[in-house]
């Protein structure tokens, strides 16, 4: 009897091991609630605005690059996110044995953290992509604990939207 | 509902009481515009002026919810320099940058539908500024022009 109750024991302990893994799999796969154990959800948001600020300035470089359209209102907005882009990583936690990141040059070096087009974006593709930044700014928000960085988005978020502004009336 | 700040370093109430006060303010302001302007400045006045009424609508509603009496506003406020057409520019200018300082205030409430709500009046405060001839700034709503650096904090 005794060995009967330990092989029950048994079964439950890895019945219940089992449904643990499977449990922590499912919560694995929610997507927003994970994130690699030494970067916090604030720090994820950053890096992800800080990603989108580098395809815009590309898509920017490119342009002005051409010399094709609005050359001083690109380069003036240009401007506008290099500046988004400094405020950010000034945000970012400095980890000990981790380089800083590189400050941004004129230049976005090499190919940027997502493709982007050698081709210059027309003034209309522009300005999708910077109503589709100031959107994204408001989900972007709501995942933020850091008021102060809330702040600093909801600032971006609004430039964002005074961009595909003046793009309309270029 | 509790008036009282939701966590122990941001009150929500005064800072929805802030952007209700710059409301206010907008409102009296396109009120003195649009009654010594004219053409397409008191056609943009009046679009403005119902903007920011329906902003105050809501930010009343927002402080009932909370259990809050919305602060009634002042008999009157700061005026322009003058009645020229580029006094009422400023004017105009300064009442948007205001509200746009106060609604990024607001920004920092720890409750995502507050910030949504600020985040969306922040630029629509935005494009209102830029259409009184305000040059779009790097960092709307923040007083000094740029945010407060981190180093040291």
């Amino acid at each position: 009897m005794g060995n009967d109750y330990g092989a029950v024991s048994r079964r439950t302990v890895v019945a219940g091991a089992l449904a643990g893994i499977a449990a922590a799999a499912l919560s694995g796969c929610q997507g927003p609630r994970w994130y690699p154990s030494e970067i916090s959800p604030d720090e994820y948001v950053l890096r992800a605005v800080i990603t989108e600020k580098r395809r815009l300035i590309a898509r920017y470089e490119a342009g002005v690059s051409a010399g094709d359209g609005p050359v001083d209102l690109l380069e003036r907005v240009l401007g506008h996110h290099r500046d988004h882009l400094a405020a950010l990583r000034e945000r970012l936690p400095e980890r000990p044995g981790r380089e800083p990141e590189a400050p941004e040059t004129e230049k976005s070096p090499g190919p940027g953290p997502a493709p982007v087009g050698d081709e210059p974006v027309p003034v209309s593709g522009l300005r999708v992509a910077e109503q589709s930044a100031a959107a994204s700014r408001a989900r972007q928000l709501a995942r933020l604990s850091d008021s102060g960085l809330a702040q600093l988005v909801a600032s971006i978020g609004a430039c964002e939207t005074g961009h595909a502004r003046l793009l309309s009336e270029a | 509902m509790s008036a009282s700040p939701e966590n122990g370093e941001f009150g929500t109430v005064p800072a929805l009481q802030a952007a209700l006060h710059a409301e206010h303010a907008a409102v009296y302001a396109y009120t003195y515009v649009g009654a010594r302007s004219g053409g397409r400045q008191r056609e943009r006045c009046y679009e403005h002026l119902e903007a920011h009424r329906a902003q105050r609508d809501t930010l009343r509603v927002e402080l009932n919810e909370r259990g809050a009496t919305p602060d009634p506003g002042r008999p009157a406020y700061e005026l322009p320099e003058g009645d020229r057409d580029s006094d009422l520019d400023a004017y105009a200018q300064r009442v948007e940058r205001q509200a746009a300082q106060a609604y990024l205030e607001l920004a920092a409430a720890p409750a995502a539908a507050v910030r949504d709500l600020a985040l969306r009046s922040l630029q629509d405060t935005t494009l209102r500024g830029m259409e009184w001839g305000t040059r779009l700034p790097v960092f709307p709503g923040f007083v000094q022009g740029t945010p407060p650096s981190q180093a040291g904090s």
